[in-house]
């Protein structure tokens, strides 16, 4: 047994020598905790949470979408034009190399779509963002490049700001964990299951960064991310609970884009529209926002917020009236509504902060105007198989927790997809509503901006497809030692350039 | 001390008797035995005795601290995330915690002691199957079966039964089936098969009584693991799911307000860690007055 | 004992071989990874177009085959996430598990032997009572609930311990604890009745009347003897430590196995979970042998057949 605890005490010994030190004297680096995996950092997921170290810090896109106004602002590409319906021309910034000096050029930029759109490779963005939009690359020269559609494509320099150009080195068919771009910072090689680290690159064309060294650490609970900011183990926790989120000196809310709701499936008795407004009106979405989430939460009357084109802000929420929705009841049970068959409100596990216990507090109010409904947990891949077309047969009548995130600018994603009759979330098929989609589709600036309002309205009003509950917050604790704010798009790109030090301005 | 294990025939009325006062002599074991009946009289008989509207949500009395003598007994532990009284909420959950904790035990129990009384005593082709079964079960994750489980049986409550009961097996089996391999060597029972016993009589008259105590201590000790597996599993998500409620449940949804609201994680703890603890101090005391050579600590006339 | 060793590890690979197929077969029926990788917003087209690019959409029997095949030359597969060969993963995460393992039985067993035999030197004295009363509680607190009270405590409050992470040895100090204190608190009943037990033994009845000093006869007499039960149980807690190991784990964010097969589970990344089940089920069979072993050097009159 001797031998066995001295290698164990050596190996502790070696582990304890060439484990990275965090704690290094450069007051120039610092390190974020996260609740994320990032297991796979390639570019081409930087539409999920990947994006938070990979936009913009490594690799960068055509265009960036301004925090404020949401409009594209010239990233890689200096300028864009229109010059067919289904054409964009777009100039390419000159001068600019990627980090392992490989010049950046219209050959790049295709190389980059194409990788995009290539079967052999699992890509997050492909089926996220360019599903049914097919981008076809065409090199003008060098420096221009034509991009095509099949259909027009009047939100090109939206999409732009997703189209991040990796080096012309990147592998082809294979996800990469070290991606190659022209951001102000390289992904340093890393094991497996050791943290993702960036480092400032010294050749970057536009401003460097105050930061010199990032690190992304993972840590699931969010009473120790909280921890250990506070205690200077890290200088930027990332998903703070709500409860934890207690010192208003460091702990920042900041809108994450998400939106949640409820949705029904209409089956008898939510087949009845009386029956879907008496549940909206049964719920008390103050109290619960006051109660179980916090004033920075906003009550919801659409599914996107309201920077994103074809958001209607003449929509009121739901007034909490209990009494009333009992008398809907009523008349719908005289009518024959079978309202004693059992509803399963559906949530599922680990969704959002607080999201079971709201399910719990809804279930509750609902059962208060005398509803017969059931809180049914399901696991994500249980929950999966239920929100996605091909429903079963006999769909049973049920409400669906649910959370979508629309930062894209446009409401396009969301319409389409879960209130056109042919969307694979959609539980319903309303002609008048499909036709207001379609033509908004259609339709360029501001006809297609009223649309979509139009679509909206009707659907809140006449339709009644969901309980809308909240536009969710998150909260990240920032140390004092760091001079940074987020902001509308940091739940899905943080930009280290953006983050200063406390006093060196 | 030999006189001593010779005591007279009792009537039934004094052999009770008896042991109350050997319950009485251990006062750890008596506490226990308190706690216990008190807790499975609070699963019985708890939730009706509440008052109304103790587990009513009430959004804006949520987290209230403990001891708060105007708010009600019921809030005498403090309420919530929802506003709902604590108290109340242990006294459900103990029905599906005991509930829980019982019948995995009591599963794992019974099909472990046959799988391992087979084993131990068939020998040869049997032994091998049922022993590699065993060490399958030994290595296969019981997170895993506890996903499995949960994705394909609809939720419900059995399944948390399912997945302790079946990760817990193992050991009831390895140790029945070692107790009855060396038991089968002792004289009385080499003799008894000599004397051509039937193999019903061997294995019930013969094996399974002295295998038994073994098992019975191994089972309260297991009581407090599966309590403890049960509370793994929902922290880890994999748990029994809402609106049921157990013990475990409490402890894993209140962690997150450890800093802020210590006491939603804290009374379910200690509900756990205290039956637990009670349990095995019961189990001390069963295993001394069932020991012919320990039983006079606990006899008034001892000395 | 070279024929014993040989059998048990043909018995050990006929056990690993229906653990592959069980973890294999039953893990397929959790659901589709296409549905967990991609977006939920994901259309079908591309679903089917992932699933069929990581062979999903084959008969399962077909996919097992294949599997099989790859092993025979020690492919494990690779990881879903990031095709990472999924061996890769698992011997980079196992030193670290085993590690706090080896760190945990350590401490928990020095402790509980000391503790327990003592506590039986006066069985229902003063000593017993406190000790069995700690080891009761330790042995029945939610190891998450530790974890996270000692960080508030020893990280936040006292500011005498780093909250998580890998670095220094006083990282380990709170995994490590959360990780021994149950297997603690059992082994010290489980060797405080076994001592009791030795105590009674004719053995080490001789041993005192053959005027042995009390020290030598509790812990070389009684504690030899007593030895059977107490390697019984810290084998099974030893082999149990990877649950342990996924909590402590994750909230300290340790790389280490338990994590790594917990993130796995919850993506349905299938190479990684087979790999890490299997690599996990050699370690503990390892074991098991090694216990077997160290019963027969202990106690001659056990055979092995």
């Amino acid at each position: 047994m001797k031998p066995t605890a001295g290698f164990h005490l050596a190996a502790l010994l070696l582990a304890s020598v060439s484990m990275p030190a965090f704690a290094q004297q450069d007051d120039r680096v610092i390190t974020i905790v996260t609740p994320y995996a990032f297991d796979n950092i390639d570019s081409c997921n930087s539409s999920s949470e990947v994006g938070l170290i990979v936009r913009e810090n490594v690799v960068e896109a055509l265009t960036h979408l301004d925090e404020v106004t949401g409009e594209p602002q010239p990233r890689l590409a200096t300028a864009w034009e229109q010059v067919e319906p289904t054409v964009w021309r777009v100039t390419l910034r000159e001068g600019v190399n990627f980090t392992d000096g490989s010049p950046f050029d219209a050959a790049s930029v295709e190389r980059s779509i194409e990788r995009m759109f290539n079967p052999a490779l699992d890509c997050l963005n492909r089926g996220k963002l360019f599903a049914n939009i097919r981008l076809t690359p065409k090199i003008v020269d060098d420096h221009t490049i034509d991009i095509s559609t099949e259909q027009p494509q009047p939100l090109m320099p939206l999409f732009m700001s997703f189209l991040t150009i990796e080096s012309p080195k990147t592998e082809m068919d294979r996800p990469t964990s070290t991606p190659v771009g022209t951001g102000p910072f390289t992904v340093t090689p890393r094991g497996p299951n050791d943290p993702t680290v960036l480092v400032r690159q010294d050749a970057y064309w536009g401003e460097a960064p105050e930061v010199s060294q990032a690190t992304y650490l993972r840590r699931d609970e969010s009473t120790i991310r909280a921890a250990m900011v506070e205690v200077g183990e890290a200088d930027i926790g990332l998903n703070i609970a709500i409860q934890d989120a207690t010192n208003p000196e460091t702990d920042i809310a900041y809108q994450n884009g998400e939106t949640t709701r409820l949705r029904f499936s209409f089956a008898a008795p939510l087949d009845d529209i009386r029956v879907r407004r008496a549940m909206n009106m049964a719920v008390d979405r103050e109290a619960l926002r006051d109660g179980l989430f916090n004033a920075d939460y906003v009550l919801a009357t659409q599914m996107y917020l309201p920077r994103i084109n074809g958001y209607n802000p003449d929509l009121q929420p739901w007034a909490y009236d209990p009494e009333g929705a009992m008398k809907l009841l009523e008349e719908a049970r005289a009518d024959g509504v079978p309202l004693d068959i059992e509803i399963p409100v559906i949530s599922r596990i680990n969704f959002y902060p607080n999201g079971q216990e709201a399910m719990e507090a809804m279930v509750a109010m609902w059962q208060a105007v005398g509803l017969n409904v059931r809180l049914q947990t399901m696991e994500r891949a249980q929950w999966l198989k239920l929100v996605n077309k091909p429903y079963g047969e006999d769909r049973p009548p049920m409400l669906i927790q649910e959370q979508h995130d629309n930062n894209s600018g446009d409401a396009t994603f969301t319409m389409h997809f879960r209130y056109h009759s042919t969307g694979q979330q959609s539980e319903f098929g309303d002609p008048e509503l499909d036709r207001l989609i379609d033509a908004a589709d259609a339709a360029q600036g501001e006809e297609r901006t009223k649309l979509f309002q139009d679509a909206n309205a009707y659907s809140s009003e006449s339709v009644v497809p969901d309980v809308m509950m909240f536009h969710m917050v998150n909260y990240m604790r920032i140390s004092p030692r760091l001079d940074f704010k987020p902001d509308a798009v940091t739940s899905t790109m943080m930009e280290l350039s953006k983050i200063k030090f406390s006093g060196t301005n | 001390m030999s006189d001593m294990t010779q005591t007279a025939p009792l009537r039934p009325e004094s052999a009770v008797a008896e042991s109350f006062m050997m319950l009485w002599r251990d006062k750890f074991a008596f506490v226990s035995a308190l706690f216990l009946l008190l807790v499975t009289a609070a699963a019985l008989f708890g939730p009706a005795l509440l008052p109304d509207g103790a587990m009513t949500m009430n959004l804006r009395g949520r987290n209230a601290p403990p001891f708060e003598w105007e708010r009600g007994w019921v809030y005498l532990l403090g309420a919530d995330n929802l506003g709902r009284a604590v108290l109340a909420r242990l006294v459900i959950a103990s029905r599906y915690t005991l509930m829980i904790a019982v019948s995995a035990v009591l599963i794992s129990l019974v099909a472990g002691t046959v799988l391992g009384l087979l084993a131990g005593y068939c020998r040869g082709r049997v032994e091998t199957v049922i022993v590699r079964g065993a060490d399958i079960l030994m290595s296969f994750p019981s997170l895993l079966l506890a996903l499995i489980v949960l994705f394909v049986l609809s939720p419900s409550v059995s399944n948390v039964v399912i997945v302790l009961a079946i990760s817990r097996l193992a050991v009831y089996l390895r140790t029945c089936r070692a107790e009855v391999m060396e038991i089968r060597e002792r004289q009385f029972v080499t003799a008894a098969r000599a004397l051509g016993a039937s193999h019903a009589r061997m294995i019930f008259i013969h094996i399974l009584p002295n295998v038994i105590p073994t098992l019975m201590t191994l089972a309260t000790l297991e009581f407090s693991a599966v309590m403890l597996s049960e509370s793994s599993l929902s922290f880890l998500g994999l748990g029994v799911q809402a609106p049921a409620v157990t013990w475990g449940l409490m402890v894993a949804e209140g962690r997150g307000y450890l800093a802020s609201a210590w006491w939603l994680s804290f009374w379910p703890g200690v509900a756990i860690s205290l039956t637990a603890i009670s349990a095995n101090l019961l189990a001390n005391w069963v295993r001394t007055a069932t020991d012919p050579a320990q039983r006079w600590r606990l006899e008034w006339r001892a000395k | 004992m070279g024929f014993y060793l040989r059998q048990r590890t043909i018995q050990s690979a006929i056990s690993l071989l229906g653990l592959i197929v069980l973890v294999f077969f039953l893990a397929r029926l959790t659901g589709n990874p296409a549905d967990l990788f991609l977006p939920a917003d994901t259309p079908q087209a591309i679903r089917d177009e992932y699933a069929a690019r990581h062979g999903f959409d084959q008969p399962v029997i077909v996919q097992f085959g294949a599997y099989l095949m790859d092993l025979l030359r020690l492919d494990f597969g690779e990881s879903l996430r990031d095709g990472t060969p999924a061996l890769d993963y698992v011997l980079a995460a196992f030193p670290t598990t085993l590690l706090l393992s080896f760190w945990a039985m350590t401490i928990s067993l020095t402790i509980a032997i000391v503790t327990g035999s003592v506590a039986a030197w006066h069985p229902g004295g003063v000593f017993d009572r406190i000790a069995s009363l700690i080891s009761l509680t330790g042995a029945s607190i939610p190891n998450f609930w530790i974890a996270i009270v000692g960080v508030l405590v020893f990280s936040v409050w006292m500011r005498v311990l780093p909250t998580s992470g890998t670095g220094t040895p006083w990282h380990w100090i709170l995994p490590v604890a959360v990780l021994f204190i149950r297997p603690c608190g059992v082994l010290v009943q489980v060797v405080r009745s076994s001592m009791l037990a030795a105590f009674a033994s004719p053995y080490v009845k001789t041993a005192r009347a053959r005027g042995v000093r009390e020290r030598a006869v509790i812990f070389v007499h009684a504690l030899r003897n007593a030895m059977l039960p107490i390697i019984t149980v810290a084998g099974d807690q030893a082999a149990g430590m990877i649950n342990g190991a996924v909590i402590a784990e994750t909230i300290f964010g340790f790389p280490g196995i338990g994590k790594l097969l917990i993130d796995a589970i919850m993506f349905r990344d299938f190479a990684v979970i087979q790999a890490a089940v299997m690599i996990t089920a050699i370690a503990i069979f390892i074991l098991n042998i090694g216990i077997d072993l160290l019963y027969s050097m202990l106690d001659p009159r056990v055979r092995h057949g």
